[in-house]
């Protein structure tokens, strides 16, 4: 497949990788295993993220799929897509639509998904543009708690407890999943674009900062007992604020969710495109499209059954 | 049956024995016989007789360049080219003698004066619109432009009905990839009969089944003025006052000169209003009914309780009755269109305020209903472009559909699909939601905002911001 990203496409790109339905839900496990430390041990996984995205940058044209790994990350990317949808679905059907069968809820997400990877790549590649002013949105709502933050629930930190920090980072560490895919897009760039430095800087902040964000309120917001009750804490806590127009602020942004994760199963035909059919024809990717939303679906719907 | 008896059978035959055409036999110079062939229909006989006149005189002075005048020529005689010449309202003087045929170009020009486009009205700057006469509205361009970089080809459409069309672009500021793409449409042009502008608009077109206009039709000359000069290319034919714009953004619809003669901070204001219209325009009816079948709780409690009392006694569901309305207003719109203008007023406030409180009274649709729908219409017509103003009334239809079956999550499944399809969608192989998509960050405040004519700028192209950054005026009324 012929084409090429520019700076903003490809951050962009990777933004919707690594942001999604994780968004809404790492926070209550992270905060479980670290204790009144997630804040800072957080902090720390994103430094490691900056760090691997360092390491990514000076080596990325070493990176190479053979055929047998291609094999395993389309495997992957597949089951990570059912999973992702299936969870939507989810938290669709909890929240949004309590009484609209789950399986067509999930037949409409890759539905869109399979019918935007139809058409023209440059499509998929630009139509998380389409987010900013909602992540903007989403996060002037948040603010809207900060008056029912509570800072002393960060405190005290634990330095000492290693097993904490350790499982911690772990946790942490789902935020950022979906790295792998700038070893996938990187070659892509347009050849005389440089992302090292001041690019990729701004990118590790902007994404530190909206995950950041939420750790930060779900913690100040909630007691550490009360997390443990609390899946989703980031919809919680936008359900809890009112404002004078709107009642239930979290169905908004669930909606920003069905969105993000049409988008990202849009992005399944990049991670095709770049790690198995570079050189192949069109035509093969449509039959992929096709045969990656026929699984993808039944995959969904399985895992969905299997989660009530 | 000698000669000219002889032409003349075959000229009526040609034609096909037609009542306006005229095929008379005259005298010519030092005895020798004419005939005099022409559409009565399309010439102008007095100034035809005129210049015959003259052409005797020189050839009585017998002065070597007799037929050389602006208005004639002097070919060999071909029946081929007698026809496309007579066709085009010519007058044609065949000498069987010599097999020559001298043409005059005297038509008789049917022109309605220049007046102010109904369809785009502005509040400042010219009123002047298009006519039917593609060389009235080259006058009207070449008149803003004195620049010998203005680009005027011709061409014909139809290859039965030969109609004379123009297209028009900026040598040195259009993009040469834009200038191949529109002639190589032109050239692949198939139409036998051509008589409407919307023919020419299908075949230029990238996506015609596509909702969305992708050429940008307007009568304004300095709307036309202002593309050209931002590098785009104009076609215009002689039947119709119609320009058709390409390549354009979905935000160029949105555009109107009033922007730009306005000051800079209203200008501005009611650019982002027209833009915050096609929200309201296609959503609301919509989110309305997605609150009202599945997410009441989305409203604050005082608002709710009113809510419910006003569409607890509707007896049937909110999109049955937004449908109601909103096929009432398209009805009352379109029959306001085809009567009289001033019946048509009529038609409005009967149709608005009449049978608007009527079907309230009588219970068939809510008073919120009316407010949404009413509010929904304005927004529609707010949009300067009467292709994207029936656009968008159209689409709102299935977002409604959506929004009764799955309330907020089926809008967004709407305007996903709807996204999906202004980004793929083209201009003339420009990108159609140019500068979101593909996202150009210093050109987006420009959809936005007017930018004041202050700095000494240089024009730019459109699609592609300028590499010198002085050039900031790219924006188009």
């Amino acid at each position: 497949m012929n084409f090429s990203l520019s700076k903003a496409q490809f951050f962009l790109l990777l933004f919707i990788i690594q942001t999604g339905v994780v968004y809404i839900a790492f926070q209550t496990p992270l905060i479980i295993y670290s204790q009144h430390s997630a804040w800072y041990v957080f902090f720390l996984a994103s430094i490691f993220h900056y760090g691997l995205l360092l390491f990514f940058e000076r080596y990325y044209q070493f990176f190479f799929l053979n055929g047998f790994f291609r094999w395993v990350y389309l495997i992957y990317w597949l089951l990570i897509t059912a999973v992702l949808i299936a969870y939507m679905g989810y938290v669709l059907a909890s929240w949004v639509l309590p009484r609209t069968p789950e399986w067509i809820v999930v037949m409409m997400i890759v539905g869109l998904s399979l019918y935007a990877n139809l058409v023209r790549p440059e499509t998929i590649i630009n139509i998380g543009v389409m987010l900013i002013p909602i992540i903007f949105l989403f996060v002037i709502f948040l603010m809207l708690a900060i008056p029912d933050l509570t800072w002393s629930n960060l405190f005290p930190v634990e330095w000492n407890n290693t097993r904490q920090i350790m499982a911690g980072m772990i946790h942490s560490m789902y935020a950022f999943f979906g790295i792998e895919m700038y070893l996938l897009y990187r070659p892509f760039l347009k050849q005389d674009l440089q992302v090292k430095g001041k690019p990729l800087l701004i990118y590790q902040l902007v994404i530190f900062i909206f995950y950041f964000i939420s750790v930060v309120f779900t913690q100040m917001f909630f007691a550490l007992e009360e997390v443990q009750l609390i899946p989703e804490p980031i919809m919680y806590i936008l359900k809890s604020q009112e404002v004078n127009f709107v009642k239930r602020l979290d169905i908004f942004f669930h909606l920003y969710l069905a969105f993000l994760v049409h988008c990202y199963g849009h992005d399944l035909r990049f991670v095709l495109s770049c790690a198995l059919f570079v050189k192949k024809t069109e035509a093969s990717e449509t039959k992929y499209c096709f045969f990656s939303s026929s699984l993808s679906h039944p995959a969904a719907i399985c895992h969905a059954i299997s989660a009530h | 049956m000698d000669k000219v008896e002889y032409m003349m059978k075959s000229l009526q035959k040609a034609f096909y024995h037609s009542s306006d055409l005229t095929v008379r036999q005259i005298d010519w110079h030092e005895g020798d016989t004419a005939i005099l062939c022409f559409y009565a229909s399309l010439v102008d006989a007095k100034e035809v007789q005129k210049i015959l006149d003259t052409i005797y005189a020189r050839l009585d002075t017998e002065k070597p360049f007799w037929s050389e005048t602006l208005l004639t020529t002097l070919d060999n005689f071909a029946l081929p080219q007698a026809i496309e010449r007579v066709c085009q309202g010519e007058t044609l003087v065949i000498l069987p003698d010599t097999g020559k045929m001298l043409t005059l170009a005297i038509t008789n020009e049917v022109r309605r004066n220049l007046e102010e486009p109904n369809n785009e009205h502005i509040l400042r700057g010219s009123h002047e619109g298009l006519v039917e006469r593609a060389d009235t509205n080259l006058t009207l361009i070449r008149k803003r432009v004195n620049n010998p970089a203005l680009v005027v080809k011709s061409f014909t459409i139809g290859q039965q009905t030969n109609t004379k069309a123009y297209y028009l672009y900026m040598d040195g500021v259009i993009q040469p990839e834009t200038l191949q793409e529109m002639e190589k449409r032109i050239a692949d042009i198939k139409i036998d009969y051509f008589y409407s502008i919307g023919q020419l608009s299908d075949a230029l077109e990238d996506s015609v089944l596509s909702p969305f206009p992708q050429l940008l039709n307007t009568e304004h000359p300095d709307r036309v003025v202002a593309h050209l000069v931002e590098g785009k290319v104009v076609v215009m034919t002689n039947i119709s006052p119609s320009a058709l714009i390409g390549p354009v953004t979905f935000f160029s619809f949105y555009q109107t000169p009033d922007d730009y003669n306005s000051r800079v901070v209203v200008g501005s204001f009611y650019k982002i209003v027209r833009l915050l219209s096609f929200v309201t325009a296609v959503f609301l009816p919509a989110f309305y009914i997605a609150v009202i079948s599945f997410h009441f709780e989305v409203l604050p409690l005082e608002l709710s309780n009113q809510v419910k009392n006003d569409v607890n006694d509707i007896p049937y569901r909110p999109l049955i009755e937004a449908l109601i309305l909103e096929i009432i207003m398209e009805l009352i719109r379109e029959s306001s269109i085809r009567l009289p203008q001033s019946v048509g007023q009529t038609i409005g406030i009967v149709g608005g305020l009449v049978i608007g409180d009527a079907i309230v009274s009588a219970g068939l649709v809510s008073n919120l209903m009316v407010i949404v729908v009413a509010l929904t219409a304005i927004s529609s017509y707010v949009v300067p472009s009467v292709e994207l103003n029936s656009t968008i009334r159209m689409i709102r239809f299935p977002f409604m559909l959506l929004a009764s079956l799955f309330g907020f999550l089926g809008i967004v499944v709407g305007v996903v699909i709807l996204l999906i399809h202004l980004i793929s969608l083209t201009s003339l192989k420009q990108p159609y939601f140019s500068p979101i998509v593909p996202f150009q960050p210093k050109a987006v405040y420009k959809i936005f905002l007017r930018w004041p004519f202050i700095r000494p700028t240089v024009q730019v192209t459109s699609f592609q911001p300028p590499k010198d950054e002085k050039g900031k005026n790219e924006d188009t009324p």
